[in-house]
């Protein structure tokens, strides 16, 4: 070979080789994000539930903002924990880099959130903690401060005079419950003039909250405030309320909104309700997964922080959107 | 050929290769000038007209809306001019109760009749100051809890003076369990005098109409629309609820202060276009896209610009190195014949030159060739001849001295009567001189040397009689060989004639001829009185030697002619003898 030929061959040999790395950089750049996809099992995919419904609102815009695809399902109802866990392992057989997770039942879904690790996938829970699980982060409402935010609208600073306050809650104690409980007891204690009077329990129904509240009004008469833990609780007390001429004498506070509770609050019976954000939970959900993705270590436990909301403020900008979510 | 090509590269050694990197580097720099130039036009020209797009599209949102909100205008003025409705919240009207009722009945058909074709209209409603309220539905029943006069729309109508008034997106919450997104149309309804208000005129518009005219709008994969109304309060975002949770924010300010026209904000993968729009209702409708998705095709373009420029490459390479070497092929093919003249080779000549430059360089190479040819044949023959007459001249040197010594000789025989010493003498004399003159090759067999000088010898030995002596020694095997003629005679007279001749006493001469592998070898030795070193080196050496051995040294020279490890090798001792060593190439 003489030496021309030897360096256009060489040359040749270069250019060859340097087409080939742009060419194979270029692909792998446009591809790079592509083939990631995230998985998302909710609690519930029932389309009456309003919550989950805006989470999943959130998430999708999430996804179209960060250019994720992700897949949603979710059972049908929100106690359906075999359901879901079948939906975890057809979702996992698919190869996601993330999973984010709704549990319905925590306790029955630790054995699927090992799973999920073990694909690979990066785990987000939302909404409730799985306990083990270990995920990469939880996204929730910190219900202990919920609790706090509902415990202060209970009393005001210039109150002087002492006043009994009691918990109106059902059996089942879920881990928001406990939180909420928690918090409540946090913000009574923060000021002398509440006499907490502790949790007491009906029977679930509407109605039970009804006798229950009639109960605790005759053997407290210095009772002057109900926290409803959860709308049956709220929705009988308010009755009871109201039946006696109670309102604005006995205030009356809840968690999370209904039409029910929206009406209360026009009426006056109730004081305050503090709600969650489910669209940002979706929203932040998916970004979270996303920077996971990107390698982002994630802090462990992100709070979405609650609302309150009360008559004067129900109908601003803000508050409407999170009353009356616009779902389509 | 790695090695080569860290070595080489950058010396240049070969002429093709400096002129293919200039070519390389001329057309390197203008075709990546003209990529990037046509690369940036073609970018500038994609996102014109993407923005030329967007503002269509926002321009299209804007007349959707704007149908709508005439719409709603338009059922305001039907019920300005509906005389039923007038009269049933006039102040000065006096409708007994009995009559209110189908007064009502009437002006609810006629709204619900409009509200039945619409589906974007959620409800209308008139609430007079005189109490009396009347609405789409058979029944209304108003929600206790919602104050009509602190709300916003109906403040603002009372406060227009019979303008019509476009509210923010708010909750309808005035009819009992129902809480509706809408946007309010109101204006307050004059009286017969134009001036004094009679009640409130009320249209409400699903938002989700809105939402719907927005979300079909696709502005690529992340592009959105949304809508400001006159304070900058949110009509639309689809990040609403971040931005009220200050997850997001939204340039809402810069939008605010400017008008129709577009801006863009934000760096890199996050920069976007904003498109705005002014209504004649007071809304902004925005549209905001991401730059790099406008231009959709911007990695396509950018990889294929990439693409057609290597290719242009490579196929400017491979005519570079084309052109180069055809422009440099004959200067090589000359460089390729001056090697073989470097060597020796005088017989070259360029052929097929290029009518330039090189192929005068060529044709003139050649005549140089020739003439350097025509001169080196002229010195050959020039020595050739100049050795033929030494030789010659040699010849006739040795002619006539012996021959008058050895004709003296006879003469003396003869004198004396030595009858057979003459014819002796004669005989041999007779044989030396048919061998000197015959033929006229240059090379004759060793074995007619060898006769020659014992004829040579024979004479010399009779004329010198008990001073001389002889002896020979021949290797049969070099007899057919050939030497160069009178090369061993003009040796031994010197021995006789500078060596033995002086000396007291019988001299003896020696010749020894043997056959080696490469060569022939003589060694002549005598035992005459020898020479001193001093006299020695002068023998053999071309001008300044003594006349004495011009014989010697023309032998020498004669010999040398056929290469230089031949010739003529002389030791000699004072008062002991000389010997002499002659190398001959072995010629056949």
């Amino acid at each position: 070979m003489s030496p021309g030929k030897r360096s256009l061959t060489a040359v040749l040999l270069l250019l060859v080789t340097a087409l080939l790395i742009v060419y194979g950089i270029d692909t792998l750049r446009l591809t790079s994000d592509r083939g990631k996809k995230i998985a998302v099992v909710l609690k519930t995919s029932d389309i009456r539930s309003e919550y989950w419904r805006t989470v999943r609102e959130g998430m999708e815009l999430a996804a179209k903002e960060f250019d994720i695809d992700i897949e949603i399902t979710g059972t049908l109802s929100d106690t359906d924990a075999e359901g879901q866990i079948r939906m975890i392992g057809e979702a996992l057989a698919k190869k996601p880099a993330a999973l984010v997770l709704g549990a319905t039942e925590p306790l029955k879904l630790e054995a699927a959130t090992r799973d999920a690790r073990r694909a690979g996938a990066k785990l987000i829970l939302i909404d409730t903690d799985v306990p083990g699980s270990q995920p990469a982060s939880l996204v929730a409402t910190d219900h202990v401060e919920a609790g706090r935010l509902a415990g202060r609208s209970m009393f005001a600073p210039q109150d002087k005079e002492t006043f009994q306050v009691a918990v109106l809650g059902d059996r089942v104690e879920t881990s928001a419950q406990v939180d909420r409980l928690r918090g409540l007891e946090e913000a009574f204690a923060e000021t002398p003039v509440v006499e907490f009077l502790g949790k007491h329990e009906f029977g679930g129904q509407e109605d039970d909250a009804y006798e229950r509240t009639g109960e605790l009004l005759d053997r407290y008469p210095a009772l002057r405030g109900i926290v409803g833990l959860n709308e049956q609780a709220t929705v009988g007390a308010a009755k009871a309320i109201k039946e006696r001429e109670l309102v604005g004498k006995v205030k009356l506070v809840s968690f999370d909104s209904s039409i029910y509770e929206i009406k209360l609050l026009e009426e006056g019976v109730l004081q305050a309700t503090v709600v969650q954000k489910p669209f940002n939970m979706g929203y932040l959900a998916i970004e979270s997964a996303a920077r996971a993705l990107r390698g982002v270590k994630l802090d462990p436990r992100l709070n979405i922080e609650a609302q309150v909301i009360t008559k004067d403020n129900l109908y601003t900008q803000g508050n409407q959107e999170l009353l009356f979510p616009l779902v389509d | 050929m790695i090695k080569g090509w860290t070595a080489d590269t950058f010396k240049f050694r070969s002429i093709q290769v400096s002129l293919s990197v200039a070519f390389l580097c001329l057309i390197l720099f203008s075709i990546l000038v003209t990529s990037l130039i046509s690369y940036r036009l073609s970018a500038q020209s994609v996102e014109r007209n993407s923005e030329h797009y967007i503002s269509e599209i926002v321009q299209q949102v804007n007349l959707n809306l704007q149908s709508y909100i005439n719409n709603m205008e338009n059922i305001g003025i039907l019920a300005l001019t509906n005389k039923d409705l007038k009269y049933y919240i006039e102040s000065t009207s006096f409708l007994l109760e009995e009559d209110v009722r189908p007064y009502e009945k009437k002006i609810s058909d006629l709204f619900q009749s409009i509200r039945v074709t619409r589906k974007d209209i959620a409800s209308i409603m008139v609430f007079g100051y005189n109490g009396r309220i009347v609405s789409d539905r058979r029944i209304t029943s108003l929600n206790p809890s919602s104050r009509i006069e602190e709300q916003p729309w109906y403040r603002d109508a009372k406060k227009g003076g019979g303008r019509s008034v476009l509210s923010s997106p708010h909750v309808q919450n005035l009819i009992q369990n129902e809480y509706r997104w809408v946007v309010s149309l109101s204006r307050e309804l004059k009286s017969a005098d134009g001036i004094t208000g009679e009640g409130i005129f009320l249209v409400d518009l699903n938002l989700s109409v809105i939402k719907e005219i927005c979300s079909q709008i696709n502005l690529g994969k992340r592009g959105y629309v949304f809508i400001l109304d006159s304070e900058g309060g949110i009509v639309h975002h689809p990040q609403q609820k971040l931005i009220a949770s200050n997850l997001k924010t939204e340039l809402i300010d810069r939008v605010m202060t400017t008008g129709t026209g577009s801006f863009t904000a934000g760096e890199g993968g996050s920069k976007r276009i904003y498109t705005i729009q002014e209504t004649h209702f007071g809304w902004k409708i925005v549209g905001v896209a991401y730059a790099n998705e406008l231009i959709v095709n911007q990695e396509q373009i950018r990889m294929s610009y990439l693409l057609w420029t290597v290719l242009a490459l490579v196929i400017a390479l491979l005519l570079s190195f084309y052109f180069s070497g055809r422009l440099s092929s004959p200067i090589k093919r000359l460089q390729l014949q001056m090697k073989k003249v470097e060597k020796g080779d005088f017989n070259v000549r360029t052929e097929a030159l290029p009518e330039n430059e090189i192929g005068q360089l060529g044709r003139t190479f050649n005549v140089m060739v020739g003439r350097i040819k025509e001169l080196m044949d002229q010195i050959i023959q020039n020595e050739d001849f100049k050795r033929k007459s030494e030789l010659k001249v040699l010849q006739s040197q040795i002619n006539p001295h012996f021959l008058y010594n050895t004709l003296d000789s006879i003469i003396w025989m003869a004198e004396r009567r030595k009858h057979e010493e003459v014819v002796e003498m004669t005989s041999s004399l007779a044989k030396l001189f048919r061998a000197i003159i015959n033929r006229n090759d240059e090379t004759v067999p060793v074995r007619i040397e060898l006769e020659h000088i014992t004829h040579y010898l024979s004479i010399q030995k009779m004329r010198y009689k008990d001073k001389l002596d002889f002896q020979i020694e021949a290797d049969p095997a070099m007899m057919n060989y050939k030497v160069p003629k009178i090369i061993l005679q003009p040796i031994i007279e010197n021995a006789i004639y500078h060596g033995i001749k002086n000396k007291p006493g019988l001299g003896m001469i020696r010749i020894v001829g043997s056959v080696h592998e490469q060569h022939l070898e003589f060694v002549i030795a005598d035992n005459g009185i020898g020479m001193e070193p001093s006299r020695l080196e002068q023998v053999l050496k071309p001008t300044e030697g003594p006349a004495a051995s011009i014989g010697i040294r023309n032998v020498n020279e004669r010999i040398k002619l056929f290469g230089g490890e031949y010739g003529i090798r002389i030791k000699s001792e004072l008062s002991i003898g000389t010997e002499v060593t002659v190398v001959l190439p072995k010629l056949t």
